[in-house]
This record gives C-alpha cells, sequence and structure tokens, in this order.
C-alpha cells in the first residue's frame, strides 16, 4: 500500500514525517530509536503500551553465559542496555568463575518495574525522539525504478506517517496467543494487547512468516515461601558492572544485593507431570509454533531426559518493592489447576500463592534469511527488522540487533554502506550473521559454543573490540573514548611490564610455585611466562612482584587472559586471518550465478535467491558446498583477470 | 573479449623425446586450429578439415603459417568435443615434432590465429571449472602428472579414490565428536553425560597416533613424488659416470681416462624397480688447486648431505698392490671419511668398481678390507650394503637395485595396503593438526581451561579439513592452482 492509499481509508490522516520509525519498544526498538535519535535522526518510536516499553516479560535477569558477552558488547558500541541494567540490578554475580575466562559471564536479577519506568524516563529526554502509544498496522511502501522502497507506516488509528527507513521489532506479539492447557487466548504477553495485521502486512511484502512458541513460568508472593527449605545463592559484591564507564568509576551497582535461591522438582512434581501429560497443548498438539531447545518447558524436560529424576529450580526476586518471585525452570503450558499442584510439590512452596499463571505464547516472526547481514530486507530497501520478530529469543540477543538496525537505519538514510560486524569480531556478529545466513528453525539463542573464536570474543575485551566501531559511529562520546583510550595503554603497558620483568630464581619465588603445585625454577624467568602457567594467577605472584603498578581489575583482567592464553590466540588469530580473507571477497547482489560453469545446480539456485554479500557467507548457506566456494573463488579470479587483461 | 580466446601451452616438458604434444582448448580450438592445419589423412575421407572432425579422431596434416603458407612441420591432430574432453570445452592435440624450434614456431601460428598461451594449470582449472574434477581430484592429477613412476602412480591413484579423503575424515568426525562433548562442559552447567577431560585427553590419544601414522608416511610418499635421491661418489677415476652411464641406461656423462673428467654434479632421473630415482653424478673427491675442480667438489658434498643412498666407488685399480693383499691408499680413506661423516646412518654402499679388472676372490678380499677399515675407522654404523661391480659387464648392478628397493621400502611405514602422504600440502596441514592436537592433549592434562582444548580441536579439524576439501580458504584454491606447470 503507498501513502496515497492509505490517505484515502476511513479515519486515516496525515500524521507528519520522520527520518525513521521504530515499530515496537521492546529491548530492540528502545535501542535501535536511541542510535537513531542520537545520529540527529527524527524518530517515532511506538509500543502497544507505554507502561512496559523494555518490558522483561520473562525472567526478570539481564545477562548470563553468552548473553552477558552481548551485553558488554552493545554497551562497548554505545548502546543501551548495560547501563540500564546496572541501574536496575537488585543481584549480580560473574558466572563461570571457575571456568575459563571467555566463558566469564556477567549476569544480574533485574528490577523489573524500574527498569521499564527508568527507559521510558530516559526515552522522553533525547532529543529528536517522540515515543507514542499506538499499533502499526500496515507498512506502507513505494515503487522506486523497479526496486520497493519503504515510505511509512500506518497506526489502527488512522495515523498515516511518512518515512525513510522503518525498524520493526514487533516481538512476540503478532498474531500472538496465549495457551495454557486448554485455554488458548488471543493476547500478546502480560495480559498486553497482540499485533494484528502487521505480519500479514509484512508478507505481503515478500518476507516469509514462521510461527515459534515460548513460554514463561508462574510468580509468586515471597511471603508464603518457606526459604529454609532452599539453597541460598547470595549475589557477589565484586562482579564488575555491564557498563564501561561504572567500570572505570569503580562503581559498584548494587547497594544491598538480594539473594535467590535454588531448589530441586520431587518426585511429586513429575508424577503430577506424568499424570497429565495429555493435557498440555505441547503433546495434545495444540500448540504449532515451534519452541526453544535450550529452553524447555519443565513438562518437556521431563519427558526428553527421561531418565533424570529432577530438574533445578531457581526462585528469583522480581523487584525491590514488590514480593512477587519468578521460578525459573519451572515453564508450562499447562491448565492452571495443574500449575497450582506442579508448584506446591516443590519445597518450600507448599503453601504457595501464585499471581501470575505460567504460559505458554505462540506468535508470528520472519525466516531471517529474508534479510541482509544489515538486517535491511531484501525485498523493501530501507525496511529494517530487529529482535525477536527475526527468530530469536532472549532480551539481549534483541537488543544487540536493535542497535545494529538502528545504525543501518541511520546509514541507510545517509547513503553510506551498512555496518556489518563479522564472526570474529562479535557475538553481535555471530549472532546476527546466523540468524540472515542459516535462518532458524526454533527460537535462535546466544551460546558460546556458536563462536568460532570464543577466546577472542570476551566479556572483558568487548570495549577493545567495538568502542572504536562506536566511536566512528558517534555513539560513543569524545571523553568516554579518552578514557577507553587510556584503559587500552594501561593494558599494553602492563603486558610490556610483564614481559620484561624477569624474576631472579629466588627461595621465596620458588617457595610460592611449589604452594600452587608449579616446578620451582633455577634460572631468571620472566613474570609473563609464569603467568603462561595454568596453576599461577596474576594475584598470586603480587608478594614477588615488586613494582606492580595499582591498577583496576579490569584491566589486570585481560591483562592476564591476554598474556595466558597469547599462543592460543595466535592460532585462532592465524584461523582469523584465512576466515576475513573470505569475507572482504565482496558478491556483487547481481552476480549471474546461472552463468558460472562448475556450480552445482542446487548452488546456483540457492546463491541466485539468497544473494550472499561475500564469499564467506555465501561459505555459509545451507546446499553450498566448499567445492561450490572454490568454483565462485577461481570466478572471481578470473574476472579479476580479465578486467585487468582488457583493461 | 580476450577470455573468450582458447589458450594454448605444449603438454610434454621441453626437450625430452621425439614427439611434441600441444594442448588447445576453448569455444573456438577447432576453428582456430583449421586455420593452421590441412588434413591430408584422416579415419573418414569425408573429413576434409579439422572443422570436420568429429570428437574423438585423429587427422594427418601440415601446420601451416597461413599467410605465406610455409609449412612448419607434419603432425597429428586429435579433436575432442566439448564436453567430453578433459576441460569440457572443445580441445584440439597437436603431436608435432620433438625440437624445441618446431615447438615454439607452432605456438607462435597459434597464438597470432587466434590463441592465446594458458595460464599455469589452466587447463586443469578448466576441468575443475566446468565440473569435470574436484578441487582435491585436481591436486591428485597434478600428483600424477608429476609421477614418473609406476609406484606413485599407483598412490596418487588411491587418492584419486580417496582413501586418503575417507582416514582424514574419520579422524575428523572422532576429533568433532569429542568437541561437541568437550563443548557441553563448557556451555552448560552440569551435564551428566558429557565426558570427562580425563577420558577425552585418552581419547584425543588414539587420534594422534593416527596423524602420527599418516604424517610419518610421508617420509615414503616424498620419495616417491619427490624422488629417491642416489649418489655417485669416489676418488677420481673411480668410475662412478661410467655406471651412471649404466643405470641410466644411455650414455649422459662424459667418461674419460683421465683422472678428474668430471667437473660439476650432474643429474639423471630415471626409475628403479618402479622407484623414481635421481641419480647424481658428482666431481672425483681429492686435493687440488684448480679452483673449478674445488668448486665442482665443494658440490659433491653438497649433493651427498640430500643423499638417500651414497654409493661409494672404489675402483679395483686402486686397491691392487703388489703382493696381493688389498689396501686402501691413506689419502683415499680421508676423503672417504669426509663424505661418511656428513649422510645419514645406514645410507651407504660401499662397491668395489671395475670388477672385471681383477678375479673374484681378489675383489671380495679388496671389499673386506675395505670393510673392514671402515669399520675400524669407526663409520662402520653407515654402511647398509656392499658389494662388487663393474659397469662394462654388468655385474652386481643388482646390489644397487635391491638397495634402492630397501631403501624405499624401509622408509616410512612398512605396511602393504599403505596410505601415503606424497603431497606436501597435506604434510604441512596434518602436522598443523597433529601439534594442535598434541596441544589440546596437554591441556586437557593440566588446569589449561576446557574452553582452550576445545579451540585447539576446532583448529585442527580445520586444518584437516583443507585436505580433504570440506573447508576452503582463499589461498586453498590460489596454492592448488599455482603447483601445476604451463599446460596441464
Ligand atoms: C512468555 C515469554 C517467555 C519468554 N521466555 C524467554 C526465555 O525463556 N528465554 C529468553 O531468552 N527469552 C524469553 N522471552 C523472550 C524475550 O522476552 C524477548 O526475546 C525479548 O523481549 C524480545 O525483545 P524484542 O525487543 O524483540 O520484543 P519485545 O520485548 O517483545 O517487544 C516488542 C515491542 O513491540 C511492540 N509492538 C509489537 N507490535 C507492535 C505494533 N504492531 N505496533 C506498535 N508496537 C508494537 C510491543 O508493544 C513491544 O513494545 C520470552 C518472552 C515471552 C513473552
Ligand atoms: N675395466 C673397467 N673400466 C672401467 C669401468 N668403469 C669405468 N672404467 C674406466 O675407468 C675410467 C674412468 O671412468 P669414469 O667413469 O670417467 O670415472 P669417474 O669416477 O667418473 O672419474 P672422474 O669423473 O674423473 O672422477 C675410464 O677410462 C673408464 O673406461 C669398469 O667397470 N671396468
Ligand atoms: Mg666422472
Amino acid at each position: 500500500m503507498t501513502v496515497e492509499e492509505a490517505l484515502l481509508q476511513k479515519g486515516a490522516y496525515e500524521a507528519g514525517h520522520f527520518d525513521v520509525l521504530v515499530v515496537g519498544a521492546g529491548h530492540a526498538g528502545c535501542e535501535a530509536a536511541v542510535a537513531a535519535a542520537r545520529s540527529g535522526m527524527r524518530t517515532a518510536l511506538f509500543t502497544l503500551h507505554l507502561d512496559s516499553l523494555a518490558n522483561l516479560p520473562c525472567n526478570p535477569s539481564i545477562g548470563g553465559t553468552a548473553k552477558g558477552q552481548l551485553v558488554r558488547e552493545i554497551d562497548a558500541l554505545g548502546g543501551l542496555m548495560g547501563e540500564m541494567a546496572d541501574a536496575c540490578a537488585i543481584q549480580t554475580r560473574m558466572l563461570n568463575r571457575s571456568k575459563g575466562a571467555a566463558v566469564f559471564s556477567p549476569r544480574a536479577q533485574i528490577d523489573r518495574s524500574r527498569y521499564s519506568r527508568k527507559m521510558k524516563g530516559m526515552l522522553e529526554r533525547i532529543d529528536g525522539l517522540e515515543i507514542r502509544q499506538g499499533e502499526i498496522v500496515k507498512l506502507l511502501v513505494d515503487q522506486e525504478s523497479g526496486t520497493t522502497c519503504i515510505c511509512g507506516a500506518v497506526t489502527r488509528s488512522g495515523a498515516v506517517y511518512t518515512a525513510s527507513a522503518v525498524v520493526v521489532c514487533s516481538g512476540t506479539y503478532m498474531q500472538s496467543r496465549i495457551i495454557m492447557g486448554e485455554v488458548i487466548i488471543e493476547s500478546g504477553p502480560d495480559n498486553l494487547f497482540p499485533s494484528i495485521g502487521l505480519s500479514g502486512s509484512l508478507a505481503d511484502l515478500g518476507l516469509p512468516i514462521q510461527r515459534f512458541k515460548t513460554g514463561t513460568p508462574v510468580r509468586l508472593n515471597a511471603r508464603k515461601v518457606d526459604f529454609s527449605r532452599m539453597e541460598i545463592q547470595p549475589g557477589e559484591d565484586d562482579m564488575p558492572p555491564f557498563s564501561f564507564v561504572h567500570e572505570m568509576n569503580d562503581l559498584r551497582p548494587v547497594r544491598t544485593q538480594m539473594p535467590c535461591w535454588t531448589i530441586w522438582t520431587t518426585d511429586e512434581t513429575r508424577r503430577i507431570i506424568r499424570d497429565n501429560l495429555s493435557r498440555s497443548p505441547l503433546f495434545s498438539g495444540t500448540i504449532e509454533g515451534t519452541g526453544p531447545r535450550y529452553c524447555p518447558s519443565i513438562e518437556d524436560k521431563f519427558v526428553k531426559f527421561k531418565d533424570k529424576e529432577r530438574h533445578q529450580v531457581f526462585v528469583e526476586p522480581m523487584g525491590e518493592d514488590t514480593c512477587e518471585l519468578y521460578l525459573q525452570g519451572m515453564s508450562t503450558s499447562m491448565p492452571e489447576d495443574v500449575q497450582i499442584q506442579m508448584v506446591r510439590s516443590l519445597p518450600g512452596l507448599e503453601n504457595a500463592v501464585i499471581q501470575r499463571s505460567a504460559y505458554a505464547i505462540e506468535y508470528d516472526c520472519i525466516d531471517p534469511t529474508a534479510l541482509f547481514p544489515s538486517l535491511e530486507s531484501k525485498s523493501v530497501a530501507g525496511l529494517f527488522c530487529a529482535g525477536q520478530i527475526n527468530g530469536s529469543s532472549g532480551y539481549e540477543e534483541a537488543a544487540a540487533q536493535g542497535l545494529v538496525a538502528g545504525i543501518n537505519a541511520v546509514r541507510f538514510i545517509r547513503g553510506e554502506s551498512p555496518f556489518i560486524l563479522d564472526r570474529s569480531e562479535a557475538y553481535v556478529g555471530v549472532l546476527i550473521d546466523d540468524l540472515v545466513t542459516k535462518g532458524t528453525q526454533e527460537p535462535y539463542r546466544m551460546m558460546t559454543s556458536r563462536a568460532e573464536y570464543r577466546l577472542f570474543l570476551r566479556q572483558d575485551n568487548a570495549d577493545a573490540r567495538l568502542t572504536p566501531h562506536g566511536y566512528r559511529l558517534g555513539l560513543i562520546s569524545e571523553a568516554r573514548y579518552m578514557l577507553f583510550k587510556s584503559k587500552q595503554a594501561a593494558i599494553e603497558a602492563e603486558i610490556k611490564r610483564l614481559r620484561q620483568t624477569v624474576l631472579p630464581p629466588s627461595d621465596a619465588l620458588n617457595a610460592l610455585l611449589i604452594s600452587r603445585s608449579s616446578t620451582p625454577v633455577s634460572s631468571g624467568v620472566s613474570m609473563a611466562d609464569l603467568l603462561k602457567r595454568p596453576e599461577i594467577k596474576y594475584k598470586d605472584l603480587h608478594t614477588v612482584d615488586t613494582n606492580r603498578p595499582k591498577l583496576n581489575e579490569a584491566i589486570t583482567f585481560t591483562v592476564e587472559v591476554d598474556i595466558k592464553y597469547e599462543g592460543y590466540l595466535k592460532l585462532e588469530k592465524q584461523k582469523i586471518d584465512k576466515f576475513k580473507a573470505l569475507e572482504v571477497r565482496t558478491l556483487s547482489l547481481n552476480t549471474p550465478y546461472e552463468e558460472i560453469k562448475g556450480l552445482r545446480i542446487e548452488a546456483q539456485q540457492k546463491l541466485s535467491k539468497f544473494r550472499p554479500i561475500s564469499l564467506g557467507q555465501a561459505s555459509r548457506i545451507s546446499g553450498v558446498s566448499p567445492a561450490d566456494v572454490a568454483v565462485l573463488l577461481v570466478y572471481l579470479d578470473a574476472k579479476k583477470r580479465s578486467a585487468a587483461r582488457n583493461g | 573479449m580476450t577470455n573468450d580466446l582458447p589458450f594454448c601451452a605444449p603438454a610434454t616438458p621441453p626437450g625430452v623425446g621425439g614427439i611434441s604434444v600441444i594442448r588447445m582448448s576453448g569455444r573456438y580450438a577447432i576453428a582456430v586450429a583449421d586455420r593452421i592445419f590441412c588434413v591430408l589423412r584422416a579415419s573418414d575421407s569425408a573429413v576434409k578439415s579439422v572443422a570436420d572432425m568429429p570428437g574423438y579422431t585423429m587427422s594427418f596434416g601440415r601446420i601451416f603459417e597461413p599467410g605465406s603458407n610455409r609449412i612448419i612441420d607434419e603432425a597429428v591432430l586429435s579433436v575432442f568435443r566439448a564436453p567430453h574432453s578433459y576441460t569440457g570445452e572443445d580441445m584440439v592435440e597437436i603431436s608435432c615434432h620433438g625440437g624445441t624450434a618446431v615447438r615454439q614456431e607452432v605456438l607462435r601460428v597459434l597464438c597470432e590465429n587466434g590463441a592465446r598461451p594458458a595460464d599455469p594449470g589452466e587447463f586443469t582449472k578448466v576441468a575443475f571449472l566446468s565440473g569435470k574434477i574436484d578441487l582435491t581430484q585436481a591436486e591428485a592429477v597434478m600428483d600424477i602428472i608429476s609421477a614418473e613412476s609406476a609406484e606413485a602412480l599407483r598412490v596418487s591413484e588411491i587418492q584419486l579414490l580417496g582413501a586418503l579423503k575417507n582416514e582424514i575424515r574419520a579422524i575428523s568426525e572422532k576429533l568433532y565428536d569429542i568437541f561437541a562433548q568437550l563443548e557441553m562442559l563448557v556451555e552448560f552447567e552440569e551435564e551428566d553425560e558429557a565426558i570427562t577431560r580425563n577420558q577425552a585427553e585418552l581419547r584425543l590419544r588414539d587420534y594422534l597416533d593416527r596423524l602420527s601414522t599418516l604424517e610419518d608416511s610421508y617420509a615414503k610418499g616424498r620419495l616417491l613424488s619427490e624422488k629417491m635421491t642416489v649418489v655417485l661418489a669416489g676418488v677420481p677415476n673411480s668410475g662412478k659416470s661410467s655406471l651412471l652411464n649404466r643405470l641410466a641406461g644411455y650414455d649422459r656423462a662424459i667418461v674419460t681416462p683421465i683422472a678428474g673428467t668430471t667437473r660439476d654434479t650432474l643429474e639423471v632421473s630415471t626409475s628403479i624397480r618402479g622407484v623414481p630415482v635421481r641419480l647424481i653424478d658428482t666431481a672425483g673427491l681429492r686435493e687440488t688447486a684448480d679452483e673449478i675442480e674445488r668448486l665442482g667438489i665443494s658440490r659433491a658434498y653438497d649433493a651427498a648431505k640430500e643423499a638417500d643412498l651414497l654409493l661409494w666407488l672404489v675402483s679395483s685399480a686402486d686397491c691392487a698392490t703388489d703382493d696381493g693383499e688389498p689396501e686402501w691408499i691413506q689419502s683415499h680413506f680421508s676423503q672417504f671419511e669426509e663424505v661418511a661423516n656428513i649422510i645419514g646412518d645406514r645410507r651407504l654402499a660401499i662397491l668395489i668398481s671395475k670388477s672385471d679388472l681383477v678375479n673374484e676372490q681378489q675383489a671380495e678380499r679388496m671389499l673386506d678390507s675395505i670393510v673392514s677399515a671402515i669399520q675400524s675407522g669407526g663409520l662402520g654404523e653407515k654402511i647398509r650394503f656392499s658389494g662388487v661391480v663393474s659397469a662394462y659387464t654388468q655385474e652386481g648392478i643388482h646390489i644397487i637395485v635391491d638397495a634402492v628397493k630397501d631403501i624405499y621400502d624401509s622408509t616410512g611405514m612398512t605396511g602393504q595396503s599403505e596410505l601415503l602422504l606424497m603431497n606436501n600440502r597435506h604434510f604441512e596441514q596434518i602436522r598443523k593438526a597433529k601439534d594442535k592436537v598434541n596441544q589440546a592433549i596437554i591441556s586437557l592434562s593440566d588446569q589449561t581451561p576446557t574452553e582452550v582444548s576445545c579451540s585447539l580441536i576446532r583448529l585442527a579439524m580445520d586444518d584437516l579439513g583443507e585436505i580433504t576439501g570440506d573447508s576452503v580458504s582463499d589461498t586453498l584454491v590460489d596454492t592448488i592452482f599455482s603447483r601445476f606447470c604451463i599446460g596441464k
């Protein structure tokens, strides 16, 4: 539909022009809108409900394995999520401390309602950004010299907006329905309105629609819970904050850490589930959407892992002002009456009072392979999609995409080349590349094992990897950039110092080594070489390291890992260089794949349809074999050579 | 467009044999050939010109220069029509007379009449591009082209059939299995089914062994692809050049009764019992004031360093003494010592040459006395073979043949259904992978975090994938095709 046609509809009116319209004010939409507005674009952000901006409809937490890395990356690029999470954290912990540095993952319990309120107040104060409650029901397009271009959107109440770019971040709301056992309700999460019509409009514009599902557990009142039967899980006072600025100022965001608790399901829980399986919509066939494998409902878990007698459940606070508790691990789509029995079968919850029921939710999303790595649609110029609409799941995954889509909407309007992070630079790059290149058959969740270059993509060096990008994009202030540079300089200096400081063999040193079951030394040894021993920690060496400068922990952490992993990082780096060599070989969008001899027919079809932007991306498309890639390489070579011959 | 021009190149090496084959491939290959070739006799009398020739047929005729009608050569021309040719395009092969001059002339007229010179490896590259062969096959083709003996060909064929690929894939799959399980340890809190680091380490050791076996096989594979180096050494006039000529089957080296005839090292490629061999003749070793001769002698030492087998010749004429008791001239022994010190253990054959000048018992006595002199000089462990030979009567030639075969058989592994790495690139990849697997094993045995072990295994799998063609890199394709020479 064009703007003119839209204005002919009953009740329609011209509501004005914006550079960027962002549809949806979840985690993706908020990042996109702020990135656009801060880049000087007049931006409007729409939401179905203004009091649930950046809502956390499920777990009241941000971060965790792989997700914590994403938050640090968003922050390093100049996004919102890190600072917001710090400001609303009620408990913080660094997960995986017993494992390697690459999987150290910050996680925070979040005061859910404070998060929404703060986000609202923040957005309201940004120049050039208007936030608006209203449902977008249709996207408007124009034909410009053969290509379809976005040109605006219409709300349910008839407002017709024109715009140069539109970012759709509609989350789990499109044609959504909530399912509890036999009960089905047309609704978005948290009894919010569903979004009706938008997915049809997207389908009309050539974006393929899929149907996914996800679920959430019950919420309880803490006053009827017997915590003495649970294992307490306190926060860590010394977890560094998500945000770089807070980190460099040594700010610890949480004043008083609220504890979480852990319990295990009982035989009774198992029995209740088994007895009522037939009433679960998952097994009775009511649910058509595909759910996430990595975040299954409790009934799923009992069915899939038959031998496992019990599963762990986390009891987490929802906020400081509320007694509401969240039961992580007990997500279910069982009927309400079964839910009550299940919850009461858990230790300490015998008298539990449920405040909100668990439910499964089904929603429309798009097949993300319809997008370029910039998150722009392949069929409509200027239309971007980000967040759960792209088949992902999770707040952090959504925010990361929102930020990239916002940045690229701006670059699109300015006629600049898209901002694309590759798989060796960031989890953000891995996430988007996975989605747009491989697509997804189920809600996609970030995991560290999805990253080939995991040793590089750590939470501690997210700033080193991405802040220069953020600065170049105008999302990092001059002052912060200077602070960043001084941190990097300090890291370099300390690494150099440790390489150059040679400790003579002394009784003190050897006693220390022996106490760590490390081989004593008989000749001088550099501190860096000592640190390379897996059993020796930077902290251990302070007694023998007499000239040690006083450094922020964020600095010494990176110093230690970079030295310890030096050899391994070098190996990964060699692989990254090879990987990049294919990424930089760009494929023109109108490469005549049908005419390239040697490509298998299947590959020709796949490639023509897919239109990869680089040889690297082509190599990851399913159905394109390494042999096909070799053919493309030789083809590009021959093209270059014949151009050279002719020219 | 230049790219549409057919490309041409000689397909046989320069300077060898009586016939040169020149190949041309491309859409207009037949048209170009038609311009410069006049058919005199063909399989079918209906064939009057190259354009008339069906695929897979030959004609006899003349190559001429179109403007002047000057005849360049008489030749046999074969036509292959797309897609039934090596490259998948129309192809022409011209067999003309072997001289370099004729060859150059033919290439020149081709290029002046619509063809262009081929890039290195272009024929195989086009074959690959038209889907006739895959990347690893292209590589095996390269090995076959350079394989000059039956034994090398056999091993190359195995590669073509994918046995090597299968073994590497099998190892890769096993590595992946461990990798996936270790990933669980990294990614999740508690995972009951995952293997322990200990178990992973043990299993990795097995795969390390399999990689080592492949790695070791290169020692032998290399002998096949790069040829075994057999060096003839000794004092002047000991009969080295004569023996080289005998082994090569033709008079390659100059032979005179003058001591110091051979001034420079000289090389012949041949095949001995299926084993490709580089035979190197060297300047006779002696103290000399002659600058040129000295340079030649220092090259002889360089050759000795590379020897897989060194034949030390002692002329029976140099051992004969008046009283009939053989004895080694002192200066000859010190020449020998110098060479023996730079070659590897058990790489030496001591041969009494010109056996036809003495009787059998004398020859045997000479050999015994020389061998015991060497042993008492402390160099006994260098000797692997010894015997009595004559370049004139061919007596004892079998000793050299057996020695070559023996060295070949005892290099690397000894199994029969052997999988040999012949290709240096494969060898390097295996080595890299092995090194990473080894590091992964170490990382699992100490307190290094599991994420590091995972990274190493992942990288090892990538290294292996570049052999099997399961992963490609930008440089790989270039590397493979640049190994080809022009005309292949
Ligand atoms: C029940 C449930 C369970 C979940 N469980 C998990 C889980 O276990 N693990 C996990 O990682 N993640 C889970 N999530 C996912 C997580 O909530 C989302 O991934 C994340 O919030 C997505 O962010 P988003 O910005 O893409 O969309 P959302 O946060 O869903 O925000 C969408 C926004 O779009 C607005 N909107 C939608 N349509 C329109 C329209 N037509 N016009 C105007 N505004 C519109 C909405 O009002 C809202 O502001 C769950 C979500 C739900 C609802
Ligand atoms: N009777 C006999 N004479 C031989 C034999 N082999 C070589 N001769 C002769 O020995 C002389 C030297 O032979 P060459 O082969 O030139 O010896 P060389 O070791 O190459 O000598 P330099 O190149 O000078 O070091 C020649 O006159 C040969 O004819 C042999 O088997 N029997
Ligand atoms: Mg000679």
